[in-house]
C-alpha cells in the first residue's frame, strides 16, 4: 500500500506536472505580482502563509519530493553495502544525473536572477515601487533579491564544484588508461571495419632494381606519414602511425582550469575587495589596506564634438604618500589605473542630486504673503528665518521625486521632478512646527498645504561628483591563468584530435591495407591525402572497385558505428 | 551623400538576395536536382569525386537515385540559392564594410578598432552577415537546402526586422564610452560567431526532427544529426570564448569585476550552459535520441533570448542607449 502510494508520487508524471505548476506560479508571480502576489504564491507561514492552492500545491510537490527520496533510499542503501560510504559518495558525485540537476538548479537560479531585479544593480526602492512593501518583505526574506548571495546558492555551488571535480577526477583516471593503452596491430578484417578504409594493390613484379622492394616500400610508407607528423611504429609487417595521443587530456585539463578559475574568483572573494566610491573635485580618499591616499585633482567629461553626445569620461588623480605627491595619472572608462596593486576605474560621472544638491528657496508666510527672502542652503544644512524665528533643515531632496507604496524616492538620478523636503522648527524652544515637501514644477502644491510658512524652490545645482570603482583583487593572475588554459583546451579540443593510422603491407598478396580511426571528429580529408600520397609510390596503385576483392573474404558491414567513437569523448 | 555610399542601402539590397536565396532552398527541396553519384562518408573505397569540394555535388537530401547519375544538368535550385546567398554576403559585406567606416567617422575615430556593432540595428545587420558566412562554411561538407532554407530564413529576418525604424532606429551614433575597447570587436565577434554556428545547428535539429517524423532515411537522418551536433559543438567554444572569458576580462578592464551577474552575462551562462547539456546529453543519450536535438533547439531560443530578448525584459548594465 504505501509502496503504491509512494510509486504514484514518485512517477514522473507526477513529480513532473508538480514542477511545472509551481515553477510557472513562481515565474507569474516573480513577474506580474499584480496577477499573483508572491504572498499570495510563498506560503510562508510568518507572511500570511499563502492561499489554500498554493499551499496544496507546495504539499503536494514536499510529498513528491519526499516520495521521490524514498523511493531511491533503497539503492543507495545497496550502493553503501557494495561500495562502502566512500565508493557510494565518489559514485554519487560522479553521476551525471547529479551534473545535470545541479546545472538546472543553477540555470532556475539564473533565470531568476534575470527575471527579477537583483539589489546589487537596483535601489530597494525601486523593487519596493514594483512589488509593494509586503511582498518586499516576503522575497527579500526568500532571497529572491539576493539569490546569488542565499545559503541555498551557496549549497548549489558547493555541490556543483565538488561533482565538477569528482567527474574529473573519474574522467581523468579514463584517459590516463586511454594514454597509456598503446596501439596494436590488427587483422586486416579489423582494418576493413575501421570508420577510414583504404585497400591498395601492390604491383605483382617487385623490381629488384629498386634497391629491395620491400625496404623501399616500408620506406616509403613511413615517409608518407612521417611527413605528415605522425609517430611510427613498425610491428611485423604492419606499419602503426598516430598523433596528438594527448589531445584527450583537453577536456580534463579544460574541467580542471574550470576550477582553477573558480579559486582565482574565490580568492578574490575572501581577501580582495571592490567598492564604488563617490567623490568630488579636490576630496582625498585612503584605500583600505594601503597606506596612500588618492586625491581627486579634476574630473570632467568630453563631448563629441559639436554634439551633446559623451565620448569619454576623465578623472585625474594624485596618489599621496603621507602628504607626497608620488603618481599622477589620468583615468577614463575601459582604462583603470593600478597603484600598488589597487586598481581605479571610471564607473560613473554626472551631478550629485541626490547627496550633494543646493538648492535657493524663498520662504513667504501663508496669512499675508510677505516674503521672507531667498536663501541658498545644501542638502543636510538649515538656515535660519530671522523674521519669523525659524530654523529650517533642508532634510532631502530627491531630482525625480514619486511615490513607492506611499515611500517618496527618487525614480531616477535625472532632474525630471525636483523636489525638497524641508522640517521647519522653532528657534527658541526648539519644537518641530511642520515638516513639507516643495515641488520645483508645482509650485502651487504649497498653496495647496495648510502651512503658515510656504517654500518657493527658485534655484538648484549641484556637484559634480565621479564614481571611481575601487578594487583588490588577489586572484586575478589565478583567474586569468584559468582562462588562458580554458581558452587554449578548448583550442586544442577543437582543433587536434587523436589519429591512428594502420598500414598493412601484404607483399605476398599483392595488396596494402590502410586503416585510420580518430578519436574524435572526422578523418576524412587526412585519410584520403594519405592515401594519395601512398598512390604516388609507382608499385602502388588503387583498387579497382568493379575487381573482385582479394581472395581474403571480409564480413561486409553496411556503416561504421559511430556510436563508440562518440562515447570514448 | 549618394546611395551607393550609404551602408544602409547595401543592407536594404541584401535583404531581397537572402530571401531569394531561402525561397530557392525550398524550391530545392520541392525539386531535388537528378544527383550524380551519391556523396560517399569517409572511408570511401574508390577516391573521392572531387566533386563535392567544387559544391556542385549532389544534394544528398534527395533521396539517392544512383541509377539516374549520368542525367545529371548542372542547373540546380539548389545552385541558384548558395548563387543568392552569396550576393547577399557580399552585398552585406560592402554595407559592413561602409558602416565601418561610418560608425568611425561618427566617433571621431576615438578608438582605431570598430567593429559595427554598437546598436541594435548594427547588430542585426551584423548577425544577417555571419549566420550565412557559417552556414556557407559548413555547407562545405553537408548539404541539407532544408537547412539552407531555414538558416537564410532567419537572416532574412533579421534583416527584414533591421528594416523596421521602431525595432532598430539606423542612424549612425557615436560610440558611447563603455564600448570604446577593442575588447568590444574581441568580445562581440566571438559570440556572433558562435551565435551563427548555433543558428544552423538549429536548422539542422528542426529539419532532423522534422524529417524523423516522416520517417527519413536513417543514413541521411544521421548525417543530418551530425551537421547540428558539429555546428554546436563548434559554436561551443566560440561562444563560450568570447562571452565568459573575453567578457569577464572586459568587464574587469571596464567596470572592475568579472562576474557582476548582471541579467545578460547571467543569460548568457545559461545559454551556455544550455549547449553545455546538449553536449553532455548527445554523450549519454547518444546521438539519435529525439531529446537531444529538442535540447538543441531550446537551447537555440535561449541563445536568442539572451542576445535580443532580455533587453526588453530588465536594465542591465549591457544597455548601452
Amino acid at each position: 500500500m504505501v509502496r503504491e502510494v509512494v510509486g504514484v508520487f514518485a512517477s514522473k508524471w507526477v513529480v513532473g506536472g508538480l514542477l511545472v505548476l509551481t515553477l510557472s506560479g513562481m515565474f507569474l508571480s516573480l513577474t506580474r505580482p499584480d496577477l499573483l502576489p508572491p504572498v499570495q504564491f510563498f506560503p510562508v507561514p510568518w507572511f500570511g502563509g499563502g492561499v489554500w492552492y498554493t499551499r496544496l500545491l507546495w504539499m503536494l510537490l514536499a510529498v513528491s519530493l519526499l516520495a521521490l527520496a524514498l523511493r531511491s533510499l533503497p539503492g543507495a542503501l545497496r550502493s553503501v553495502q557494495e561500495n562502502g560510504l566512500l565508493g557510494a559518495l565518489y559514485r554519487f558525485f560522479t553521476s551525471i544525473r547529479l551534473a545535470v540537476v545541479l546545472i538546472a538548479l543553477l540555470v532556475l537560479l539564473g533565470l531568476i536572477s534575470t527575471l527579477v531585479p537583483q539589489l546589487a544593480l537596483n535601489r530597494r526602492i525601486d523593487l519596493i515601487a514594483r512589488y509593494g512593501q509586503e511582498n518586499f518583505d516576503l522575497l527579500y526574506e526568500l532571497g529572491i533579491f539576493t539569490i546569488f548571495s542565499t545559503w541555498y546558492s551557496y549549497v548549489i555551488t558547493a555541490l556543483f564544484v565538488i561533482n565538477l571535480s569528482a567527474c574529473t577526477i573519474k574522467r581523468l583516471r579514463a584517459s590516463i588508461r586511454y594514454a597509456r593503452t598503446p596501439m596494436t596491430p590488427k587483422r586486416p578484417d579489423a582494418l576493413r571495419r575501421m570508420p577510414h578504409y583504404a585497400e591498395l594493390i601492390l604491383s605483382s613484379t617487385p623490381t629488384p632494381t629498386a634497391g629491395g622492394s620491400s625496404a623501399s616500400l616500408q620506406e616509403h610508407v613511413m615517409g608518407v606519414l612521417r611527413r605528415r607528423r605522425f609517430r611510427i611504429r613498425k610491428e611485423g609487417n604492419q606499419i602503426l602511425a598516430e598523433k596528438w595521443r594527448s589531445e584527450r587530456f583537453a577536456i580534463d585539463i579544460f574541467h580542471i582550469s574550470m576550477l582553477v578559475t573558480i579559486a582565482g574568483l574565490l580568492i578574490t572573494d575572501l581577501f580582495g575587495y571592490n567598492y564604488l566610491t563617490v567623490q568630488y573635485e579636490g576630496s582625498v580618499f585612503s584605500v583600505p589596506g594601503r597606506d596612500f591616499q588618492v586625491r581627486v585633482d579634476a574630473l570632467w567629461s568630453e563631448n563629441y564634438p559639436g554634439t551633446e553626445r559623451v565620448m569619454d569620461w576623465k578623472t585625474r588623480l594624485t596618489i599621496l604618500e603621507e602628504g607626497r605627491e608620488v603618481e599622477t595619472a589620468t583615468i577614463e572608462v575601459n582604462h583603470p589605473y593600478t597603484y600598488q596593486g589597487i586598481s581605479f576605474y571610471q564607473a560613473a560621472m554626472g551631478e550629485d542630486w541626490l547627496g550633494k544638491a543646493r538648492v535657493v528657496v524663498r520662504v513667504v508666510r501663508a496669512d499675508d504673503g510677505a516674503d521672507l527672502g531667498e536663501y541658498r542652503v545644501m542638502v543636510g544644512e538649515s538656515f535660519l528665518v530671522r523674521d519669523a524665528g525659524l530654523q529650517v533643515r533642508f532634510v532631502a531632496f530627491l531630482p525625480d521625486f514619486a511615490l513607492a507604496d506611499g515611500i517618496p524616492y527618487s525614480k531616477t538620478l535625472k532632474l525630471l521632478n525636483p523636489a525638497a523636503f524641508f522640517e521647519v522648527y522653532d528657534v527658541e524652544s526648539g519644537e518641530l512646527l511642520f515638516r513639507t515637501w516643495s515641488f520645483s514644477q508645482l509650485p502651487e502644491m504649497q498653496l495647496v498645504v495648510d502651512n503658515p510658512y510656504r517654500f518657493f524652490l527658485e534655484g538648484m545645482t549641484a556637484w559634480e561628483f565621479t564614481g571611481i570603482e575601487v578594487s583588490w583583487d588577489p586572484g586575478l593572475p589565478i583567474a586569468y591563468g584559468g582562462f588562458a588554459l580554458m581558452t587554449l583546451m578548448t583550442l586544442a579540443y577543437v582543433f587536434l584530435r587523436h589519429q591512428m593510422i594502420w598500414v598493412h603491407l601484404d607483399e605476398e598478396g599483392g595488396r596494402l591495407w590502410v586503416g585510420g580511426r580518430a578519436r574524435k571528429g572526422d578523418l576524412s580529408t587526412v585519410f584520403q591525402r594519405i592515401v594519395d600520397d601512398l598512390c604516388a609510390h609507382p608499385s602502388i596503385r588503387r583498387a579497382d572497385p568493379d575487381l573482385p576483392a582479394s581472395e581474403v573474404q571480409f564480413q561486409e558491414r553496411a556503416t561504421p558505428s559511430r556510436e563508440q567513437e562518440v562515447v570514448q569523448m | 551623400m549618394s546611395v551607393w555610399s550609404d551602408s544602409t542601402f547595401y543592407f536594404f539590397l541584401s535583404t531581397p538576395a537572402y530571401f531569394l536565396a531561402m525561397f530557392f532552398y525550398l524550391l530545392a527541396i520541392a525539386f531535388p536536382a537528378r544527383p550524380a553519384p551519391p556523396v560517399r562518408n569517409s572511408g570511401d573505397r574508390r577516391p573521392s569525386s572531387g566533386l563535392s569540394v567544387l559544391g556542385i555535388a549532389a544534394v544528398p537530401a534527395a533521396p539517392p537515385h544512383p541509377r539516374e547519375g549520368e542525367g545529371a544538368s548542372k542547373f540546380s535550385w539548389y545552385a541558384l540559392a548558395r548563387g543568392s546567398l552569396w550576393i547577399g554576403v557580399i552585398l552585406s559585406t560592402a554595407g559592413i564594410v561602409l558602416r565601418t567606416f561610418e560608425l568611425g567617422h561618427a566617433s571621431n575615430w576615438a578608438i582605431t578598432v570598430f567593429l559595427p556593432v554598437t546598436t541594435t540595428y548594427e547588430t542585426l545587420t551584423f548577425m544577417a552577415w555571419i549566420i550565412p558566412l557559417a552556414y556557407l562554411f559548413l555547407e562545405r561538407r553537408y548539404r541539407f537546402p532544408g537547412v539552407g532554407a531555414i538558416v537564410t530564413g532567419i537572416a532574412f529576418a533579421m534583416l527584414a526586422a533591421a528594416a523596421s525604424p521602431v525595432i532598430a532606429p539606423r542612424a549612425v551614433a557615436p560610440v558611447v564610452p563603455a564600448l570604446q575597447s577593442y575588447w568590444l570587436v574581441i568580445h562581440v565577434i566571438f559570440l556572433m560567431i558562435g551565435i551563427a554556428l548555433f543558428t544552423t545547428g538549429f536548422g539542422a535539429s528542426v529539419l532532423y526532427l522534422w524529417k524523423r517524423r516522416r520517417g527519413g532515411n536513417p543514413e541521411l537522418l544521421q548525417k543530418i544529426e551530425e551537421l547540428a551536433y558539429k555546428a554546436n559543438a563548434l559554436g561551443f567554444p566560440f561562444y563560450g570564448i568570447g562571452g565568459l572569458i573575453f567578457g569577464s576580462i572586459w568587464a574587469k578592464e571596464a567596470w572592475g569585476r568579472y562576474w557582476e551577474w548582471d541579467p545578460k552575462e547571467t543569460a548568457m551562462l545559461i545559454a551556455w550552459l544550455a549547449y553545455a547539456l546538449y553536449l553532455h546529453a548527445r554523450l549519454f543519450l547518444g546521438p539519435r535520441d529525439v531529446r537531444v536535438s529538442w535540447l538543441s533547439i531550446a537551447a537555440y531560443i535561449v541563445v536568442l533570448y539572451t542576445w535580443i530578448g532580455i533587453n526588453y525584459f530588465v536594465a542591465s548594465l549591457h544597455s548601452f542607449t
